[in-house]
Order: structure tokens, then sequence, then C-alpha cells
């Protein structure tokens, strides 16, 4: 696989990580574990971060002459 | 008649060449991918941001309010198999005294863990029970035993004194 196609992939892979964080993040809300919070929102938003360098990292290949 | 029939097949020919620039599939499919992963991309974004102000209001609610002494009831109040409604910590937090058919007193926060309908004491099945969507929850411990409810119901911990009951803090996951 060439980094074109790495980059696409793992944008998937970044979204089901921030979905599995996201309810992780409203149980540990809801059930008023604070840590939990914070973990699963670093998670969230580190995921997020790589998200946008494999968006760039696509977008760079893909639109290349 | 051989001519009309060259003319003919001349054409269906040009007919044949706008069809096949209609159906440039590897332009449409490349389209395509490249709008559904800026989509994708930005459900990512989004889902990742919108867990960041949960963060926030954790962090500026605190923990601090769990802890202090609330009296509820007396004990000759309740009869056995009897229920009483309270509020505790905060009276934005609802929740329920129960006086088990074995003679303890318990009690939990009862908004029901799955979409916060009041929950009720059912003295026949002695079970907590959630009517909006028939969630059962355990007495003896405040876990969900049948229906949609995946979390416990936050456990108010009570200590009886010179006939009285208090509510002396609360711990929301336990067990
Ligand atoms: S709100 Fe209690 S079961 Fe749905």
């Amino acid at each position: 696989m060439d980094r074109k196609n790495i980059a696409f992939f793992s944008i998937f892979l970044f979204l089901a990580v921030n979905v599995v964080s996201l309810s992780n993040v409203i149980e540990g809300y809801y059930g008023e574990e604070s840590g939990r919070v914070y973990l699963f929102t670093a998670i969230a938003l580190i995921s997020t971060l790589m998200a946008t360098i494999a968006f760039f990292i696509w977008r760079k290949e893909e639109y290349r002459k | 008649m051989p001519k009309e029939n060259k003319n003919n097949n001349h054409h269906d020919d040009k007919d044949m060449m706008k069809l096949v620039d209609n159906l440039n599939r590897k332009e449409d499919a490349s389209l395509n991918r490249r709008a559904f992963l800026k989509a994708s991309f930005g459900a990512t974004v989004a889902i990742g941001i919108a867990s960041a102000p949960f963060s926030a209001l954790s962090y500026f609610k605190g923990d601090g309010e769990n802890d202090h002494l609330v009296e509820i009831a007396n004990v000759d109040e309740l009869g056995v198999g009897e229920s009483k409604t309270f509020s505790y910590p905060t009276s934005e937090n609802p929740a329920i005294l129960v006086r088990t058919p074995d003679d303890r007193f318990v009690a939990y926060n009862n908004k029901c863990t799955h979409l916060q309908c009041p929950v009720f004491y059912e003295v026949k099945e002695n079970i907590l029970l959630c009517p909006c969507h028939k969630g059962y929850f355990d007495v003896a411990n405040g876990h969900p035993m049948a229906g949609p409810p995946q979390r416990e119901l936050p456990k108010i911990l009570l200590e009886v004194k010179n006939g009285k009951i208090f509510a002396i803090g609360r711990e929301v996951r336990h067990g």
C-alpha cells in the first residue's frame, strides 16, 4: 500500500476511534467518572489531530498533477 | 442498399461514443471517492471535537458536593416494603428510599440511567422498575437487571441515628 492508501484508510480507523471515545466520554460523564472523561477526550483529540494529518497527506497525493 | 447500411453504422458509432462519454467511470468513481472521504473526515473531526465539552463540564462540576449530611425520614415513617422519595445531594437529584422486605434501608438516585425517567419500587417483585422502557434494577445494589439500562443507579449512603435516617454520601459508580 502506498502513502495515499494508508492515509485514506486510516481516516476510517480514526473515525471508529472517535465514535468509541465519544460513547465512553458520555458514559463517563453521566457516571461522574471524570478520569474516564478526560482520558477518552484526550484520545479523541489526538485521533482527530492524526486524522487531520492523514487527510492532508491524502489530499496532497490525490491532487498531485 | 449497402451504402445506407454503412451510414446507419456510422450513426450508431457516434451514439455509442456519446454514451461512452457519459460513462467515464473512472472519473466518476474517483470524484465520489473524494467526496466520500471528505465527508468521513468531517464526521471524524465533528465527533472528535464533540467530546471536549463533556470534559469542560465535568471539570467545572467538580466532585465536592457528594458528601453532606441530610435528614431524610424517621425510621417509623416507612413500613416494610414501603418507599419514599427525596432529593440528594441537590434538589436536582431525585432519590428513593426503600425499606426492603428483609428490613434494611437502601437508597438510590432514581433517575433511570437509560433516559432519566423516574424509577419506582415494586414491592410485589421486590425490584426497582423504570416504566418508560421496562428497565429493572436490583433493590439490593442498584445494578440493572433487565431492559435497556446499562449503568447502575447512584447509591446513597445512609446512616440511622436516634430513629432518624440520614443521607451521608453518594457513590455514583459502585460494585
Ligand atoms: S428511561 Fe428507564 S428504561 Fe428507558
